[in-house]
Order: structure tokens, then C-alpha cells, then sequence
């Protein structure tokens, strides 16, 4: 890949890496370190890296920085802060964030595959390429997770 | 008596050593490994003497023992969920989330999807329920963006040597041409009639002349001599070869400052004879001449031109010969270069 390819990437999937970031870390600093450790570690590999390969690599790169990030953030008890603010949603009637409280609630890896998933569109294969898990395992754990957020938003669907 | 004493003290310090394996501190660990069933039976002996020793942490212990581990059962939805469905299988109540789920991710054929919406029928919450699963996907917030997206931007390098060092080689080029443009002063080189060609045919010429008798001439000779008649006008033999080489003499081009020398080795007959002393040009430099002898021990075939297109280009511009060429060192041959503008001719061989 080269510079002017690397410069592409970018533009086309730095804002897929925050978002994905973000939603992870709910922490909108914590994100932007996310971003720039991934490009950071491409960048050094950019000439080992093709350009079509650039996007799951990007993703893998920023997956394994969200875990780092999130063990060592819990080993400082950080995290437990940053899941108190991301539990609060704005409204409790928006489909939206009560999903994001309940996406919250997921295991680490559920969330990542469930975000893969939906943000980027990810098949069951690429996904397992790029968090190192089979094609099986992934589609147990997305079941799993649809099922622990259709259970999560049906509670405050009975109670409104 | 003494021995008994000695086995029964040794037998003391051994369970005093055993015991202070475990403490109030460590017990807790042998206790895990206990019912972990990690637990050597010498070491459960000891945890046991332990605890009938110290009755206060009993109480703790009781507790721990009185867990009953089988009473530890997975609910029967935990163990459906790790139950595995396949797209083959028939929908039923246990699995008909499965089918939803794989519905909603778009899994499901059209066939097993028409299957789906029968079994769901007219049952209100599985409708709801096929309604939430349905709801459980995210879209991206296309609003929330990485702004700095500068700060990731890389700058491209070009790696400029390759044209520094070639304009730096035109520029020494360019330099020596117009050094030796001006080195030269009034004697330049006319392009058309080449200077040591000339000069040593010139010499070669003069040479046989005065180096007589010659093959040639000789031939000449027998060839007038037996062809023509000899009361005709061209019977005079010596005559007429005199009468040619004149005309040889004539043709030659006239040089404005000549030099006359007499001939050195020239290894004649006819020592005896007046030689007419040769004209040879002043300005013919031999050490040019040494120089390409010795440039041609650099092997020339084998010497390349890294900077061909410049070189040719200064020489077609400034009408002059332009050559450049190098010659990497190997183990028969050393390394040199050798240069030349014009006139002026630069060499060098380094071992």
C-alpha cells in the first residue's frame, strides 16, 4: 500500500474506526487514542499491507486495542466510570439508546462482533478473520448476543 | 532407649514441619485444593489436624463443606441455548427463536422463511417477540465522525538521490566542458579532420616514401615494366614513381605550423641517401595517446555509461565528443573511470 493509498484509508474508514471505537470505550478521548494507535500500527505495516486488505486490517488493529485498552482500564478500575455514564441514556423511550445501554451490557467479544456486524456489514467469516475466531463460533455468538438484547429491550418494553 | 528417642523426636520435628505447611494464613488454598479434589491424602490428614486445631475457623469451614455441589444445575434455557440448530430442522417451540434470529439476519431461505411465518401464524407473542428481534440491529451514527483526520495523513517521500546524482554528474560534466573550452584558447579541434587519424597516415605516408624501396612501389614497377611498352612515354619507371609520389605530396592538406624532423629508427637501406626530414604537427599530445592505453586496460567493452542520455545530450549540443565511463571493481580488473569532453580526456584506475 502506498502513501497516497494509506491517505485513502483514511479518509474512507477513520470515522468506521471511531464509531467503532466509541461505542466500545464510550469515551470519546479514550476513542480518538483508539484511532490513532490503529493507523499508527498500519502505517508501519503499510507496505506489507494491500490496499484491499487495508479495511479488515484496520479493524483487526482496532480490535486488539479496544481489548488492550479495556483490560488495562479495568485492571485501574476506570471502566467501571465509564460503563456508569454509558448506562444513563438521554431517553428512556429511544429504541436507540436503550440498545446502546443493552449493547453495553454484552461481553467485550459479543459487542465487537455485533458492531462488525451491523456497522461495517461483515460476514460471519470476515468477522472471524479479523477478531481470530471460526466462522461457527461467530454465529453462536451473534445469536447469543441478538438474543440478550431482544430479552434486554422486551424487560423495558413490559415495564413501559 | 536412645534410638526410641531419637525415631520419636525426629518423628515430632516431621509433623511440626507439616504443620506449619499450613497456617491461618494458607489454609484457604489447601482447602480449595481440597475440594478441587487436588488435595494429596497426606496433605487432607494435615488439613484436618489443622482444623480440629484451630475450632474457630471451623465455623467458615463448616459452611464451605455444607455447599453441596450438586445442587449446582444449569437451567434448562441455558442448556437450550447451548444446543445446536440447523436450517434443516423442523421449527418447534424450543427452537423457533433460532429461526427468528437466523430470519432476521437473513440466513433463511424462502422456503424455511413461508415455514417461519405459518408456525409464527396468529400467535401474538411470537409476533412480538419475531417484532424485537428485528429491532436488536444498529445502525452506524453517520454524525459522528474523527475530525482530526489530518493528524493520521502520511506525507509521501521521493527519494530524490538518483536525480541529485545525475544532475550533480551533468553539472561536472558541463563544468570540464567549459574548462577545457576555455583550456584550449586558440587551437581547437576541426571535428571534420581528425588530428591523430590524419597525422599518423600523413607519417605512415612520408614514411614509405623515404623508406624506399617499398613492396608497393616495387609492384608498381615490375607492373609498368611488363605491361607497357617500354619505348613508350611511360617507360621511365623511376621517373614516374617519383612523378606520383610528388602528386602524393601535393594532395596532402596544408598545415600552417609544421615542424621539421628528421626520422628516428626508421630503418632503411638507403641510410646513406638524403632523407628529406617529415612534417609532423606540434600540437599532437602523445600523453592523450597514453592515457587511452591505458584507459583500454580497464577493460572498455566492459565499462558502461550510467549517464548515457546526459552525455549524449551535452554532445549534441556542444558539437563535441562527450563520453563517460565507469568500470566496477572485480578480482581481474580495477575499478577507474574515464572521462572526455572534446580534447580533454580524464582517466583513472583505482586498485
Amino acid at each position: 500500500m502506498t502513501a497516497k493509498e494509506y491517505n485513502v484509508a483514511v479518509e474512507n474508514y477513520s470515522d468506521n474506526i471511531f464509531r467503532f471505537a466509541l461505542k466500545h470505550l464510550s469515551n470519546e478521548m479514550s476513542a480518538k487514542d483508539i484511532v490513532q494507535e490503529t493507523f499508527t500500527k498500519v502505517w508501519i505495516k503499510h507496505e506489507e499491507v494491500s490496499y484491499d486488505k487495508v479495511k479488515s486490517y484496520l479493524f483487526t488493529t482496532a480490535y486488539h486495542a479496544i481489548v488492550d485498552w479495556v483490560k488495562k482500564e479495568k485492571r485501574s478500575g476506570d471502566i467501571e466510570h465509564v460503563e456508569e455514564t454509558a448506562k444513563t441514556p438521554s431517553s428512556v423511550f429511544d429504541v436507540r439508546d436503550v440498545l446502546t445501554t443493552a449493547l453495553n451490557k454484552l461481553p467485550e467479544t459479543q459487542k465487537s462482533l455485533v458492531l462488525l456486524r451491523d456497522y461495517e456489514g461483515y460476514s460471519y467469516a470476515e468477522i472471524g478473520e479479523i477478531m481470530g475466531l471460526s466462522e461457527a463460533q461467530v454465529k453462536v455468538y451473534i445469536f447469543r448476543a441478538r438474543k440478550a438484547l431482544k430479552e434486554y429491550i422486551k424487560r423495558l418494553d413490559l415495564v413501559i | 532407649m536412645r534410638v526410641r528417642h531419637s525415631k520419636n523426636t525426629l518423628k515430632d520435628s516431621i509433623w511440626l514441619y507439616k504443620m506449619e505447611r499450613i497456617s491461618i494464613f494458607n489454609y484457604e488454598a489447601f482447602y480449595l485444593d481440597f475440594l478441587e479434589g487436588n488435595l494429596s491424602k497426606e496433605d487432607t490428614v494435615l488439613l484436618q489436624e489443622f482444623l480440629e486445631a484451630n475450632p474457630d475457623l471451623k465455623m467458615q469451614d463448616e459452611s464451605l463443606i455444607g455447599f453441596d455441589t450438586e445442587e449446582i444445575v444449569l437451567d434448562s434455557s441455558s442448556k437450550e441455548q447451548l444446543k445446536q440448530s440447523s436450517m434443516e430442522d423442523e421449527i418447534t417451540t424450543e427452537n423457533v427463536s433460532f429461526f427468528m434470529i437466523s430470519d432476521a439476519e437473513g440466513l433463511l431461505d424462502g422456503s424455511k422463511s413461508k415455514e417461519l411465518e405459518l408456525f409464527i401464524g396468529h400467535d401474538k407473542q411470537l409476533a412480538r417477540e419475531k417484532e424485537l428481534y428485528a429491532k436488536v440491529y444498529f445502525k452506524p451514527d453517520e454524525s459522528v465522525v474523527f475530525a482530526d483526520k489530518d493528524s493520521l495523513k502520511r506525507k509521501s517521500t521521493i527519494v530524490l538521490w538518483p536525480y541529485i546524482s545525475a544532475a550533480a554528474a551533468a553539472c561536472v560534466i558541463a563544468f570540464f566542458l567549459v574548462w577545457s573550452s576555455q583550456d584550449n584558447g586558440g587551437i581547437r579541434n576541426n571535428n571534420e579532420t581528425p588530428v591523430v587519424a590524419e597525422d599518423t597516415k600523413k607519417i605512415q605516408q612520408e614514411q614509405r616514401q623515404n623508406s624506399f624501396p617499398s613492396d608497393e612501389v616495387g609492384e608498381k614497377e615490375t607492373k609498368n615494366n611488363s605491361s607497357e611498352n617500354p619505348n613508350s612515354e611511360g617507360s621511365k619507371p623511376v621517373e614516374n614513381s617519383q612523378q606520383n609520389i610528388n602528386e602524393e605530396q601535393i594532395e596532402v592538406p596544408a598545415v600552417q605550423v609544421l615542424e621539421k624532423r628528421r626520422p628516428k629508427n626508421l630503418i632503411t637501406t638507403l641510410d646513406e641517401k638524403q632523407i628529406e626530414p617529415i612534417a609532423r604537427r606540434v600540437y599532437l599530445n602523445p600523453v592523450s595517446v597514453g592515457t587511452q592505453q591505458d584507459y583500454a586496460m580497464l577493460h572498455f567493452s566492459e565499462m558502461d555509461n550510467p549517464i548515457e542520455p546526459i552525455t549524449k545530450m551535452i554532445s549534441k549540443q556542444t558539437n563535441s565528443e562527450v563520453e563517460f565511463r565507469r568500470a566496477k571493481k572485480s578480482k581481474n580488473k580495477p575499478h577507474g573511470f574515464f572521462l572526455k569532453i572534446g580534447k580533454f580526456e580524464l582517466s583513472r584506475k583505482k586498485h
